[in-house]
């Protein structure tokens, strides 16, 4: 794949942003809390990737690069935004960043496989686990939505589990 | 990992943030970037460092032209040499200490300048001295040990004899003696202190003053000479070889020492612009690399710009 950035074949250079940017962008935004920004940080990496993919010599794997990458680019960001003073209410400066890189990486790209597993799910049975676990619905509240009784609601959620912890031998 | 009774809820909290962000629409505005990025790179800019980075760039040339022949370097790792040879690399400053070098008649002094250099011993072993660095040895070694002396940084093959101990003085502050077969010598560039790392065998190490503080050392053990005493340390220095293998691995290395061991090892000053967080972390293995694309990838793991201002590199913040 870097073989491929160097020589700027779009595709390769498509295929990693595919792969990354949402996982990169949630990950930004555990440090940032805010997704736009969060967002940006991600894009603007991948542009800089793009334009020094010539002269870069990548070491480690590409992923931990881009993490890492990604990590530093957020530290820069809440220091550029703590002297501007900008936003503040939205920053937590007394975050610890002493944290366990491996392990947050590692939480990321399960939530990456949750997001990706649950986004193959059934229509109906995805929009109840939404409703579910993203709205913070209760079972009554989506069955009472829907119109379906709750047992069906009760059932759709453990069949989005069972899949999920299929698919994630979790 | 086996499976668990169910899922963590914590998991799903960022659900909603996946399904929030569209690869598609952001892919577009990154690629209208590009493009857009592309012609203004046409800019005097790519011009600026040209003449800068040539005239930085020629000690480098040195330093890659003066490097140990790969053959040489895997030879050190042959097995077969393994055995044979006891690798050491010595590091000891103290340019005070060279009053202190009695040269008996028989004694050889070598001096490498600005390059390093390899010295043959008279029983076979080999040194490589690192720039700056100064070996006294007989012209033939003595019957019941062989004895030198250091000054500065070197590293030593040595060919294993158990009926001939080899003895290294470093500055008359610290003794080596090869007990097994292979290890390492190190200190910091202070010169406060010396470290020892052993690759493999067994190695005794005691300050010159006093030497009932022996420590004998064994492969993975490293062990330090601070003040007159050593102490054995909890871990060892991964970079202790770099300079003459040109390989530096950082592991979410904190980015001054990041800037600490290159400035060695280039030899240039890098500082980070105080508007920098200072927890920005490094990771990579370098291998021989020349500064320029060491510069870059660091500028693009930290998401940072780097310039030349008199003599030194800074890394600071994008406008």
């Amino acid at each position: 794949m870097i073989k491929g950035l160097r020589s700027g074949r779009e595709s390769a250079y498509d295929q990693l942003f595919k792969e990354f940017y949402q996982p990169l962008s949630v990950f930004a935004n555990s440090y940032v809390h805010d997704l736009e920004t969060a967002k940006e940080i991600v894009q603007d990496l991948f542009v800089h990737l793009y334009e020094k993919r010539k002269t870069l010599v990548i070491t480690t794997s590409i992923k931990s690069y881009l993490y890492q990458s990604v990590r530093n680019r957020c530290l820069n960001q809440i220091k550029h935004q703590q002297v501007q003073k900008m936003h503040h209410d939205r920053m937590k400066p007394e975050q610890n960043f002493s944290e366990n890189l491996e392990d947050k990486i590692r939480e990321t790209e399960l939530e990456h496989m949750i997001f990706k597993v649950v986004d193959q799910l059934p229509p109906q049975c995805r929009r109840i686990f939404n409703m579910s676990r993203v709205s913070g619905l209760s079972n009554g509240e989506i069955a009472e939505q829907l119109e379906i009784s709750k047992r069906t609601v009760e059932t759709q959620i453990s069949n989005a589990l069972k899949v999920l912890r299929e698919k994630l031998d979790y | 990992m086996k499976p668990k009774k169910d899922f963590e809820e914590h998991l799903f909290n960022n659900l909603g943030t996946f399904q929030s962000i569209d690869i598609e629409e952001d892919w577009q505005k990154v690629r209208g970037r590009i493009g857009y990025e592309k012609s203004r790179r046409l800019n005097p800019a790519r011009a600026f460092p040209v003449a800068l980075l040539r005239g930085k760039r020629a000690p480098l040339k040195i330093r890659n032209g003066s490097k140990i022949p790969r053959s040489s370097a895997s030879r050190i790792f042959n097995p077969v040499w393994r055995t044979a040879a006891a690798v050491i690399l010595l590091l000891g400053v103290g340019f005070l200490a060279q009053k202190y070098l009695d040269l008996t008649p028989d004694m050889i002094a070598v001096q490498s300048g600005d390059q390093m250099k390899e010295v043959l011993l008279p029983d076979g072993s080999s040194v490589t001295l690192n720039k700056q660095t100064k070996l006294i040895y007989p012209e033939k070694f003595r019957r019941r040990q062989r004895e030198l002396k250091l000054i500065g940084e070197a590293f030593f093959e040595v060919v294993s004899n158990p009926a001939l101990p080899f003895i290294v003085d470093v500055d008359q502050r610290a003794l080596i003696r090869v007990l097994g077969t292979s290890f390492n010598i190190s200190t910091n560039e202070s010169g406060e202190s010396i470290s020892v790392q052993v690759i493999e065998g067994r190695v005794a190490f005691s300050s010159s003053l006093d030497r009932s503080d022996e420590i004998i050392l064994v492969k993975d053990e490293q062990a330090t000479l601070t003040e007159g005493s050593v102490i054995r340390d909890d871990t060892v220095d991964r970079n202790f070889l770099s300079w003459k293998t040109g390989k530096l691995i950082f592991d979410h290395e904190n980015i001054a020492e990041v800037f600490r061991q290159l400035q060695a090892h280039y030899e240039i000053e890098i500082v980070l612009h105080k508007s920098v967080h200072e927890e920005l972390s490094f990771t990579s293995t370098l291998d021989n690399q020349d500064m320029e694309s060491v510069l870059d990838e660091i500028s693009m793991v930290l998401g940072l710009e780097y310039s030349y201002e008199d003599e030194k590199v800074i890394f600071s913040l994008p406008e």
